[in-house]
């Protein structure tokens, strides 16, 4: 791509981002934007999502129909909403999005949430990839996770989609919990290997301030692992997964051959894309914005303006090549030097020498076809290297 | 004023045994100050003085003393000197100035190291020696003992001393009396050409340069056409006058007197303390210039490097301008591989180091990195040559050094008899070699030891006072240098010779020095997303090594659409914390700068 077209992308996102803040109960690790589902609040939510879609489209393409390529609805748990809601939500999309240009249409899903009333639902209305919050297959984690759903709804999640005829899905894995030996670790390898599933996010635990798990640690009740341990873990699900033929593709991301997460790709290659709905984040035109965290906020800011931007930021084009270059170095593909500055104006060599001591290290490498990538050893200290280049 | 009613003295003793506070009282009984302006210390003018308790600079004050048997008034040159062993040049300028010094005991405490010191000083000076007895309001002072060991050990009357308290001004009239009594009023010419002795200058922001100076033969008047006899260089005196304690002008200083001088001095280094001052009028051969000063020699060296590059030029000024206040001090443009352009620095003594680098800071706002120090040694080169070492770093390659010779030390130990056990042992670690033992009386004794310079000058002061609970004191004097196994230890950063961090040490204890230097960089040095090797090294080979383990997890595994500015941001700052500590970078690795100091602590600390 040349900076024209990177130019061109901009002003026409691709991927459109729609947030649902619904779960059935809060998981103790969350930081997410989410609050326990209730009808009346999703009724309020959806009309506000309804309105901001409208307002956001017509802003972005007075004259034209908004037609992504990718479109994610994330959350909290989408799948919360019954029947009906999810009905009026496929509504307002179909109203305002043309889905004909859709290669990729994702949702999240948890397991328990998810039946085969739903699930068919979903595919009749042209999602074509599910996200499945499994996180682990042991009770002890689950209920450590404050997760609802049991071990066993988690396993059968996977198939229970595949029967409603998913052909492409992931499954989010959660490591480096408290008191998860290295055993208890490959036994949850195992059993999401045993899914085949045709893709998989594995997360390290981060405890966020102001979850009640952060609070358990802070007053001592929860030991987290140390960070040799977390390290050690994080570098057995690199190799694990990939024995299982599930390659790395990003720091927390696998899939087999050609089932990388077409959306979130587009999010590590600093392309511009459309979110709605509270906490939702787009990027347009080097404007990065964020909506209201805050389902009230979001709603009663749409309510009275049409739109919800909290924060929002034009980046300068130094800034923008150096957000990309830290992006795209959460690639395993890495970044090629010519390609880089062909689409980003800067020059990798000149803005990167802090390169040098990481590839004397080993912490960074090149790859056979010469693109400077994070080694696997650097991925455990992913972020002490790419401050460097911010 | 007559010659005959001047009299000049120095106020000596042991550290703290209570000469500024005395001086305090004299002023005020001569109403040199009034009782509104009296307070403690009136002489020790600087703040780090005010601070540290303690007498750095010696101070000149001239003295209207109105005697009640004659009623004649007696012009009274006094100076204020310094107890610590570092400042011991101090006290011998301070002598040069005068025909009497009051030597004073702190009855609590009896006769210390330094008291037999400057004792000594002022004997070779053949100065009237007046001992006092002070701080006798103290419930513990011990007048009989302590007269006697004035005897015992100083060779004075016991029935000489006097008896007084400085805090509560007990014995300040007998003290006046006794300086006109029993010290000589100054000999010397008026009608002579004039010959007056430097014994200190300083730097002052509005007069420019102060010359202190005691003048010998003539008189010095306002106008008058002068030369400094070492440069040859001549001057026009631009104003003269006495210190009441500010420096008050006045028409004329003849024979005898003590007070400044400023003159129309262009640059700094045109003042050189010990000189003479002779009149431009008569031919420079025709004068014989006065004996002047041994020159104080620097033995412990560091390197400072300006924190802040830009401040290279500040620092020199600012450098320039404390030498000229120090003349033991002396400094040399080096360049460090590792601290960029920077000032080998040269002291007497750790106290003045540690003086000099906070005056820098507080003084001229100059943020300072600073070196380990070390003492200064020569190398016996293969080629016959010989070089002095005062930057280990700049050490010549070991094939081409046939020996090394380090500076030697006669050290004075005066303690309680109970303790010598302990100070035999100390020294013994330190490479000491007995000389004597002298008791006095029954429950102190005197020792005596040579030992290696670079084994005292450090910590030695603190262990002693350890191992004697306090009670042992010490005085040092160099002696010569000496050939000793030495070899240059450097040390390796992630295989980077860090020139700043280089040492030279005693073959026998490198390795153990080595080991610890490296436990202390472990800790200075934070953690990197690598391993950190350190090691040390004599020449090729490997002494001793460390290791600093690598972050292990730093990691953001989650980042989507809405995390990216969050995270952008959060790398930003992890990227500015890291800016904000100041470091140096050694290779791959930031070393902050507070570890190249690492070396100079050497606390026993257990490894870990
Ligand atoms: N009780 C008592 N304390 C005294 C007397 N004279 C001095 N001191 C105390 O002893 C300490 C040292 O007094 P200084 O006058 O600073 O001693 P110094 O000899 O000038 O010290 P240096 O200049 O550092 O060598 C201070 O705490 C004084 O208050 C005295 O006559 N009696
Ligand atoms: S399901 Fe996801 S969004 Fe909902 S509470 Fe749990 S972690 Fe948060
Ligand atoms: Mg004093």
């Amino acid at each position: 791509m040349s900076m024209l077209t990177v130019a061109k992308a901009q002003t026409f996102p691709e991927g459109l981002y729609v947030h649902v803040p619904f779960c059935a109960s809060l998981c103790r690790y969350c930081d997410f934007a989410s609050e326990i589902h209730t009808a009346a609040r999703a009724e309020r939510y959806l009309g506000a999502l309804e309105t901001e879609l409208s307002v956001r489209v017509a802003d972005l393409l007075p004259d034209e129909r908004f037609a992504p390529r990718t479109i994610y609805v994330g959350g909290g748990t989408p799948t919360a909403l019954s029947i009906a809601e999810l009905t009026r939500f496929f509504d307002i999309l179909r109203k305002h999005v043309d889905a004909s240009r859709v290669v990729e249409f994702t949702i999240e899903a948890n397991p328990g949430s998810t039946d085969e009333a739903k699930l068919e639902l979903l595919r009749r209305r042209g999602v074509n990839r599910i996200s499945l919050g499994v996180q682990s297959f042991q009770p002890r984690f689950l209920s450590l996770l404050g997760r609802v759903h049991s071990a066993e709804q988690g396993r059968e999640a996977v198939p229970l989609a595949r029967a409603a005829g998913f052909d492409n899905i992931s499954v989010d894995l959660i490591h480096g919990l408290p008191g998860q030996s290295p055993d208890d670790l490959r036994r949850d390898l195992d059993a999401v290997a045993a899914l085949q599933t045709e893709h998989v996010s594995a997360y390290g635990l981060a405890y966020e301030e102001g979850t009640p798990l952060h609070a358990a640690v802070q007053r001592g009740e929860i030991a987290p692992l140390t960070p040799e341990q977390e390290a050690a873990h994080y570098m057995t699900v690199m190799e694990t997964l990939e024995q299982a033929g599930l390659l790395q593709y990003e720091i927390s991301n696998y899939a087999r051959p050609g089932r990388e997460c077409r959306h979130n790709m587009m999010y590590w290659r600093n392309e511009a894309y459309l979110g709605v709905g509270a906490s939702a984040a787009s990027f347009i035109q080097w404007q990065r914005s964020t909506n209201h965290e805050d389902v009230d906020a979001y709603v009663e800011a749409v309510e009275a303006t049409g739109k919800a931007s909290a924060t929002s930021e034009v980046l300068t084009p130094e800034a923008r090549a150096r957000e990309a270059l830290v992006l795209e170095l959460r690639l395993r593909r890495g970044v090629e030097l010519a390609e880089f500055k062909n689409r980003w104006g800067l020059d990798f060599a000149a803005a990167c020498s802090p390169a040098h001591g990481f590839l004397r290290e080993g912490l960074m490498e090149r790859t056979e076809d010469g693109r400077y990538r994070i080694s696997r050893r650097g991925l455990p200290v992913a972020d002490g290297i790419l401050a460097e280049f911010v | 004023m007559g010659i005959e009613l001047t009299r000049n003295f120095s106020i000596i003793a042991h550290i703290d045994h209570g000469k500024s506070t005395l001086a305090d009282r004299l002023l005020l009984k001569c109403g040199a100050i009034t009782e509104r302006e009296f307070h403690n210390q009136m002489l020790d003018d600087m703040d780090l003085e005010r601070e540290r308790g303690i007498t750095i600079k010696a101070s000149a004050v001239t003295l209207a003393y109105k005697r009640p048997s004659d009623g004649l008034t007696y012009e009274l040159n006094l100076i204020d000197t310094p107890g610590h062993v570092d400042f011991n040049y101090e006290v011998s300028r301070s002598l040069a100035a005068c025909e009497g010094a009051l030597l004073l005991v702190d009855a609590t405490q009896g006769v210390e190291a330094q008291t037999v010191a400057n004792a000594v000083l002022a004997f070779e000076h053949k100065l009237d020696v007046i001992p006092v007895l002070n701080k006798i309001d103290l419930a513990s002072a011990q007048i009989d003992a302590s007269a006697a060991e004035v005897e015992q050990v100083l060779g004075l009357q016991q029935e000489a001393c006097i008896l007084a308290s400085g805090k509560e001004g007990i014995g300040v009239d007998e003290i006046l009396e006794a300086v006109v009594l029993r010290i000589r009023p100054p000999q010397g010419n008026p009608d002579a050409p004039l010959r007056a002795l430097i014994f200190d200058c300083k730097y002052d922001d509005y007069k420019g340069v102060i010359t202190y100076v005691r003048i010998v033969d003539g008189r010095m008047k306002r106008g008058d056409k002068i030369r400094m006899h070492h440069s040859g260089k001549t001057f026009e005196i631009a104003e003269i006058g006495r210190f009441r304690p500010k420096p008050l002008p006045c028409d004329l200083l003849s024979a005898g007197d003590v007070g400044y001088m400023t003159a129309t001095l262009k640059d700094i280094h045109e003042v050189k303390v010990g000189d003479t001052i002779e009149s431009a009028l008569v031919p420079r051969d025709a004068v014989t210039p006065l004996p002047g000063y041994k020159e104080p020699k620097p033995m412990v060296f560091c390197g400072l490097f300006p924190a802040n590059a830009n401040s290279v030029e500040a620092l020199k000024r600012a450098l320039d301008k404390l030498a000229l206040n120090d003349s033991a001090f002396v400094y040399q443009a080096e360049n460090s591989d590792a601290l960029g352009f920077g000032f080998r620095c040269g002291f007497l003594g750790l106290l003045h180091m540690e003086i000099v680098q906070e005056r820098l800071e507080r003084e001229f706002n100059i943020e300072l990195v600073q070196t380990a120090p070390n003492v200064t040694y020569e190398v016996e080169l293969h080629d016959a040559s010989t070089a002095l070492i005062t930057s280990p770093s700049k050490a010549p390659d070991p094939s081409l050094i046939k020996s090394y010779r380090e500076p030697m030390a006669r050290v004075q130990f005066i303690v309680p008899v109970e303790y010598i056990g302990n100070v035999i042992k100390l020294c013994e670690d330190r490479r000491g070699r007995f000389l004597k033992q002298d008791y006095i009386g029954s429950k102190r004794v005197i020792l005596e030891y040579e030992i290696p310079l670079a084994e005292i000058v450090f910590d030695f002061y603190d262990k002693l006072k350890s191992v004697t609970r306090g009670y042992g004191t010490m005085d040092y004097h160099f002696i010569g240098y000496q050939k000793a196994d030495l070899a240059k230890v450097d040390v390796l950063v992630h295989g980077t010779p860090v020139d700043a961090l280089s040492t030279i040490c005693h073959r026998a204890g490198a390795e153990r020095r080595a080991r610890r230097v490296l436990i202390r960089l472990r800790r200075q040095i934070p953690k990197h997303l690598f391993v950190i090797a350190l090691q040390a090294a004599i020449g090729g080979k490997i002494i001793a090594r460390e290791s600093i383990s690598a972050t292990a997890k730093n990691v953001t595994s989650k980042c989507y659409g809405g995390d990216i500015t969050r995270k952008r941001k959060l790398l930003e700052k992890q990227k500015e914390g890291k800016k904000k500590m100041r470091s140096r970078n050694i290779g791959a690795v930031e070393v902050p700068q507070e570890a190249f100091l690492a070396v100079l602590d050497t606390r026993d600390d257990e490894d870990d």
